[in-house]
């Protein structure tokens, strides 16, 4: 699944280890709407919301806005049927499914079949 | 294109057929997946497939699970399923996937030739993960067991509820939200997330009944005087009683429900389960009055088209 802003946020809250609560108190809101962020679509926080936000999480509010593309450019229709997640990978995930694939059809011919 | 008069609960009810011809007499409560993946291809549902290889985990973030084709060999399909995920999880996954290669993977022309495709018409991503969930909860979820593991339904409580979900080997929720589409009580299902209602699902008898548990919110935290907001209580597997009117706007005073409460170990997630009172269907013909207990087949089919009154 292609990540929205919610999961994003989500994600960088659990990495940080931080509760809704300690999210609202360093940008000035309430939990309820830290988690509304979190969990609905079509969420339009300020800018200066999404500032603090990023300062929170010590990323840039590029990255923390970065649309992500809707259709799988990158994924390779031949390797991947349902690549419903495939969109929201990072490149060393992509290459682990790859890796994955080789595994699991270990007969393509990719030279290297140990690697 | 695929057969449309395929649907996910036909498609599993045939696989379930199958299972039950295969294992005979000594069939497993919990469907065996590995006997269905290893059977599919030689059924009609596995036209021009040999093989669907043993499912493997794959470890990616935000990922479930994935259905894929060889790409040097179209007879050959695979299952990715996520790593650490709970066997119960992993079972779902897989049952969906293979619920893809039932239903779907005659749609992958379409992904192929259609960048846009994936996203758009009747074929849309979100339609297709619906049907291959439901084709999951039908495989691995009987409804003619469930209903018999249920038994008398108004003396269900988490206990029975959670002893089902582990003869399934499924999770507890995939079996509560499998109860609410089986039980022809008024039930109401809660998830609450960090403490906000995250969904709630009501059974069909609730919703002809409008029981509705009541949002003034729009992150909605738990009433006061509920259990769900008694951090006090982690689990209730028992109910307790208390009055309709707290949770559901709609009911009358006197009106009582049972309310049920499953925490998980991080506290974060909590499940809440409402049995209501038996109420009369508000707003719908007369046909509830009959002495025909109804099944969820045919529960209040005849009323669905009866104009308000």
């Amino acid at each position: 699944m292609a990540t929205t802003l919610g999961t994003r946020l989500r994600r960088l809250r659990e990495a940080k280890g931080m509760t809704l609560q300690q999210v609202a108190d360093a940008v000035g809101c309430t939990r309820g709407y830290i988690w509304e962020l979190e969990m609905k679509d079509g969420q339009r926080p300020s800018a200066e919301r999404v500032f603090l936000l990023a300062k929170t999480f010590g990323v840039t509010v590029e990255d923390l806005m970065e649309e992500t593309p809707r259709e799988a450019h990158e994924a390779k229709p031949e390797d991947v049927a349902f690549f419903r997640e495939y969109a929201g990978m990072t490149d060393e995930e992509k290459e682990r499914y790859r890796q994955a694939l080789k595994l699991m059809f270990p007969g393509r011919g990719e030279g290297d079949a140990k690697s | 294109m695929t057969d449309t008069t395929l649907t996910p609960s036909i498609a599993a009810s045939t696989a379930l057929k199958w299972l039950r011809l295969w294992h005979g007499a000594s069939i497993p409560e919990a469907t065996d997946l590995d006997v269905l993946r290893r059977m599919l291809p030689e059924t009609p549902y596995g036209k021009g497939v040999r093989e669907i290889k043993a499912p493997m985990p794959l470890d990616i973030s935000s990922f479930e699970g994935s259905l894929v084709r060889n790409p040097e060999d179209p007879t050959e399909w695979g299952i990715f399923y996520k790593e650490h995920a709970t066997p119960e999880r992993s079972r779902f996954t897989i049952a969906h996937e293979l619920g893809h290669f039932i239903l779907h993977r005659a749609l992958q022309s379409i992904f192929e030739c259609d960048n846009g495709g994936v996203t758009s018409g009747q074929f849309d991503g979100r339609h297709i993960e619906r049907e291959a969930n439901e084709f999951a909860s039908n495989l691995l979820m009987p409804m003619d067991l469930l209903r018999r593991f249920l038994g008398d339904q108004r003396k269900v409580t988490l206990h029975l509820l959670s002893d089902i979900a582990r003869t399934f080997e499924v999770s507890f929720e995939a079996l509560c939200l499998r109860f609410i589409e089986a039980t022809d009580q008024r039930a109401i299902l809660i998830h609450w997330d960090q403490g906000f209602l995250k969904y709630q699902r009501p059974s069909r008898n609730a919703r002809m009944t409008r029981a509705w548990v009541r949002q003034t919110e729009s992150a909605q935290e738990p009433f006061a005087g509920t259990l769900a907001a008694d951090a006090s209580v982690v689990q209730c597997f028992d109910g307790v009683e208390c009055s309709a009117a707290i949770w559901c706007a709609e009911e009358d005073a006197h009106m009582k429900l049972r309310e049920f409460k499953h925490s998980y170990t991080d506290r974060d997630r909590v499940i809440t389960l409402l049995l209501l009172e038996g109420a009369e269907p508000r707003d719908w013909d007369d046909s509830w009055k009959d002495e025909h207990v109804p099944d969820a087949s045919d529960q209040f089919r005849a009323t669905a088209q009866h104009p308000v009154r």
